[in-house]
Formats: C-alpha cells, sequence, structure tokens
C-alpha cells in the first residue's frame, strides 16, 4: 500500500466515525482560575440603600420573589412555539400508527 | 523606625488603647513594615531581647520581637518562617486580650489574617520547593478557633465593650481555614459550639461584614449537605444583604443559589444576568432550556458545562434541576393533548422520544412514578391499562408550591 493510499484510507476513516468524534469535541466550558474563597470586604458594616435589599418590594430578605432578579411565574400556556409544534405532530403520527396498527 | 521607637510608639498605642494604630503596627505588610525594615539594625532575636526587652511589658516585648523577625522573613521570601514567628506572635498576643475588652479585635483581625495568608504562602512556596508543610493551614485554624474562644467566653467586660464583638469575624477565618484545605466537615463544630452559646448578641447585632460571611459559609455547608431548604435561606440572606460593590462575593453566592432557586422554579432573571456576565455565561443555557421544555437542551447544557459545574461543586444540583424541565415536558404534552385527565403512558413515552430520550416504556413508567412521588404532577398510574390518571385540579402544582423540597 502506498503511502498516498495509505493517507487516503486514514482519511476515508476519519470521515466514518465524524458524527461521533464531533458530538465529543464540543468545546465545554472550562473551569474559572479565580480563586473561589468568599473575599474579605473592604468596609465592616453598611447600610440596606448599599444592598439590594433596597430594590426588594416586599419583606426585607425573607421572600425574594418580588424583585426583578428572579422570576416566578414563567410557566406559559403556550403551546404555539416550533418545540410544541414538533410534539404535537410527533403525538398524532403515533397516535395514528397505534389506532391502525395493521396497516403497514 | 528604629526598633526602640517602634517600641515607645507600641507602649503609647497600648496606653492609648488606639485599636487602628495597634492594628497598623503588627500588620505584617505595609508601610509601616517597610519602615520599620529600612531602619532595623539587627533582628537578633536574643539580641533584641537582651537590650530592649525589659522597656515594654510582657508580653509585648515578645510580640514585638516576633513581629521583627516576620518581616525580616518575608524580605528574605522565607514564608515558612515568617508563618512560625507569625504563631508565636498571635500565641503571645492571645493571652495579652484575656485582660482587654473589645478594642483589641482590630489587630486581632489583622493578626489572624496575616496567620492565614501566611500560612497559605508557607504551605505554597513549600510545596513548590518540593517539600511539604501539612501543618500549615489546619493549625491556623486551630489557633482562630482559639481566639474564637477567648472572645466568646468574655465574662468580664461590659457588654458594649466585649471581645464577644469579635466572634462571628473570628469564626468566618476558621470556616474559610477549614474550606481552603477542603475539611469542611470541621466546620461543624464550631458552628455547633456557636449556636449552643446563648451569651453572646445575636447575629443581626453584628457588622454586616461578619452577617454576610457567616451565613455565606452556613449555606454553603447546608449545600454540600443537600439540606437544600436552609442553604437557599442563608444564601438569600447573605446575597441581600452583601455590600453591592463587592461583585465577586455576590457572584459566588448567587453560584449556588441560582441553581437552588432553579429546584424551586424560579429563574434568574435578564436583570441578573445582566449584571453578572460570567453566571449569564453559565446559567443561560440551562434556563432557555427550562422556558422552552428542552430536555435534549439542558442535557446538553449539562455536558458542556460539566467541567465548571463540577469545579464550583454545582454539578449535582444543577443535575437535580433537570427534573423542573421534564415537568415542563410532561404539563406540555398535558396541555397539547387538551389538559384531560387521562393521557396514556405511550403519549408521555413518545414527548421523551422526541425529545431525545428514547428508553423502554417501563422507564417511561418509572420516570412517571417519580414525578408524581416528588410532588411535580398529582395523580397516579394504572399499570395495567398502561394510563396515567391526573388529578382534574392542579395536576402540575406551581413550583414554587411544592412541599418536598
Amino acid at each position: 500500500m502506498s503511502a498516498a493510499q495509505q493517507t487516503a484510507n486514514t482519511a476515508a476513516a476519519a470521515e466514518s466515525t465524524e458524527p461521533a468524534k464531533t458530538e465529543e469535541t464540543v468545546p465545554q466550558l472550562g473551569a474559572l482560575e479565580d480563586d473561589d474563597e468568599f473575599e474579605e470586604f473592604e468596609v465592616q458594616d453598611w447600610d440596606d440603600s448599599e444592598t439590594d435589599l433596597s430594590h426588594l418590594k416586599g419583606a426585607a430578605g425573607t421572600e425574594a420573589g418580588v424583585d426583578n432578579l428572579w422570576e416566578d411565574n414563567w410557566d406559559d400556556d403556550d403551546v404555539e412555539d416550533d418545540f410544541s409544534k414538533q410534539l404535537r405532530e410527533e403525538l398524532a403520527k403515533a397516535n395514528s400508527a397505534e389506532a391502525q396498527p395493521m396497516q403497514h | 523606625m528604629k526598633f526602640p521607637r517602634y517600641l515607645v510608639t507600641l507602649s503609647n498605642t497600648l496606653k492609648n488603647r488606639d485599636s487602628a494604630q495597634l492594628a497598623e503596627l503588627l500588620r505584617a505588610r505595609g508601610d509601616h513594615a517597610d519602615e520599620l525594615l529600612k531602619n532595623l539594625e539587627t533582628s537578633d532575636r536574643e539580641y533584641l531581647q537582651a537590650h530592649y526587652g525589659a522597656t515594654i511589658k510582657t508580653p509585648w516585648n515578645e510580640i514585638a520581637i516576633a513581629h521583627v523577625q516576620v518581616i525580616v522573613h518575608l524580605m528574605d521570601k522565607n514564608y515558612v518562617a515568617a508563618y512560625k514567628e507569625q504563631v508565636i506572635l498571635a500565641q503571645a498576643f492571645l493571652r495579652y486580650i484575656i485582660t482587654q475588652t473589645n478594642w483589641v479585635i482590630t489587630a486581632l483581625y489583622v493578626i489572624l489574617r496575616d496567620l492565614r495568608n501566611l500560612a497559605l504562602e508557607a504551605v505554597v512556596s513549600a510545596y513548590s520547593a518540593g517539600s511539604q508543610f501539612p501543618q500549615g493551614m489546619e493549625e491556623a485554624a486551630r489557633i482562630c478557633n482559639k481566639a474564637f474562644t477567648t472572645c466568646v467566653t468574655d465574662r468580664t467586660n461590659k457588654p458594649e465593650d466585649s471581645r464577644k464583638w469579635g466572634t462571628y469575624y473570628v469564626v468566618g477565618l476558621v470556616l474559610k481555614c477549614y474550606f481552603k484545605v477542603n475539611k469542611t466537615s470541621l466546620s461543624r463544630n464550631i458552628i455547633r459550639a456557636l449556636e449552643a452559646n446563648h451569651d453572646i448578641p445575636p447575629l443581626e447585632q453584628y457588622p454586616r461584614h461578619d452577617q454576610v460571611t457567616y451565613k455565606y459559609y452556613l449555606g454553603l455547608l447546608s449545600f454540600l449537605n443537600e439540606e437544600y431548604k436552609r442553604s437557599e435561606e442563608d444564601l438569600t440572606f447573605a446575597f441581600y444583604n452583601c455590600y453591592r460593590d463587592a461583585v465577586r462575593n455576590q457572584e459566588l453566592i448567587l453560584t449556588y443559589l441560582i441553581p437552588l432557586r432553579l429546584l424551586r422554579g424560579q429563574l434568574p432573571s435578564e436583570a441578573l444576568f445582566k449584571r453578572y456576565p460570567r453566571l449569564a455565561e453559565l446559567y443561560t443555557p440551562f434556563v432557555e432550556a427550562l422556558r422552552k421544555s428542552d430536555i435534549k437542551a439542558y442535557d446538553a447544557a449539562l455536558a458542556w458545562a460539566e467541567p465548571r459545574l463540577l469545579d464550583m461543586g454545582v454539578w449535582l444540583t444543577v443535575e437535580r434541576a433537570r427534573e423542573i424541565c421534564l415537568r415542563c415536558l410532561f404539563r406540555k404534552v398535558w396541555l397539547i393533548t387538551g389538559q384531560g385527565t387521562r393521557i396514556p403512558l405511550s403519549t408521555f413515552h413518545t414527548s421523551l422520544r422526541v425529545s431525545g430520550l428514547a428508553m423502554p416504556i417501563e422507564e417511561t413508567e418509572c420516570i412517571i412514578a417519580n414525578m408524581i412521588h416528588k410532588g411535580y404532577m398529582k395523580g397516579y398510574i394504572s399499570h395495567e391499562k398502561q394510563m396515567v390518571v391526573l388529578s382534574s385540579k392542579d395536576p402540575f402544582p406551581n413550583l414554587g408550591d411544592r412541599k418536598a423540597f
């Protein structure tokens, strides 16, 4: 086998395993280099106005769902998004297949 | 500043009980240390003790001489030796403060902080020199523990002057030591001692610095023990009381708080992500997958972020929040099929297959049973009829109302 042939073969082999490979080589989110220690504050004490408490509308610190940093009610009844449409189609398909099992 | 001059300054500071000045005079690094070093004739311990030992009362001669050794060793980059001298200094200082009010706690903080930092530097430098310095951090933690006892057991001073005001700051340092060397289980002891003590002022009367640091570590410990409810309470407190400019600390708190909130169906908002871009980078794919009930995307995000999630110790919790995604998918199935109370198992089975999770129908049944058990769905499975019978009222309870956490 010539060197050129060998290269071609290797390339072909590489091609055939490609799909699996690309999945493995999706770049991952690496660890951060930072020190993960809680830092010493530059000041000893501070007022509410210098904290996120000042943005809270409800009782201080207890239930935090009342500022703009968190979303509680994101459960929507919207089923017109792409995924829902696909899901509806697939469910219909599966249904009809089940209803007429002898057809194919 | 020459050494005799240093001793005089020290004596006056003690006499005037000048907290800030005392702390400055004992700091291992900084202007004062540089100044002292520049004019130092000798650092020979015997010489200094013989010539100047009697000019200042015990244990201040011992403290001052140890301080000189620390700064000289630091100049020579001999961190192990500097650390050992700081141990001597700290122990002598702890003997001194037993008779003092809380005017000494600022200096105590500086000494213990230096002790801890020097222990770290000693460990690192020993390691890079091919040797080891294993006692370092744990010994530092022990000395901080002793300081804790000295603060907590102040029975002589009036409440407002009590060393008890140093308690939570010192506890924060002890916890930092344990976390640094991954001996988090040792933290239990000091927290237990603290919780058993009803003689100290309530936490909310301490400076916010101490409150937030303590709550952060408390929350982190509960997080590691999977006590999610407690953890969320403590971390929520820490976040909302944190100094707004301490962005890195807020980021650290949120690193753990976000997955806890996800588990309760609370999503971080755009506004939150805008303030913390690195958290946005990490958690946005998960939040988007949840919004779209897209398990495939959630699993892809898990694979993609795995190194960072593991590094930060949150992998398990984020993986657990995948259940929220399942719940949203099943709710979607319920919506699409007309919100009936009887849905064949095969329908859920298909929805999982469409999501890229092909599995035997038995496994689907198992997943549904699990979701019902955990309170994500209300209803039961009729195994014979292969049917999921959902509650006619509120079959997918609001995530925040779910009792099991």
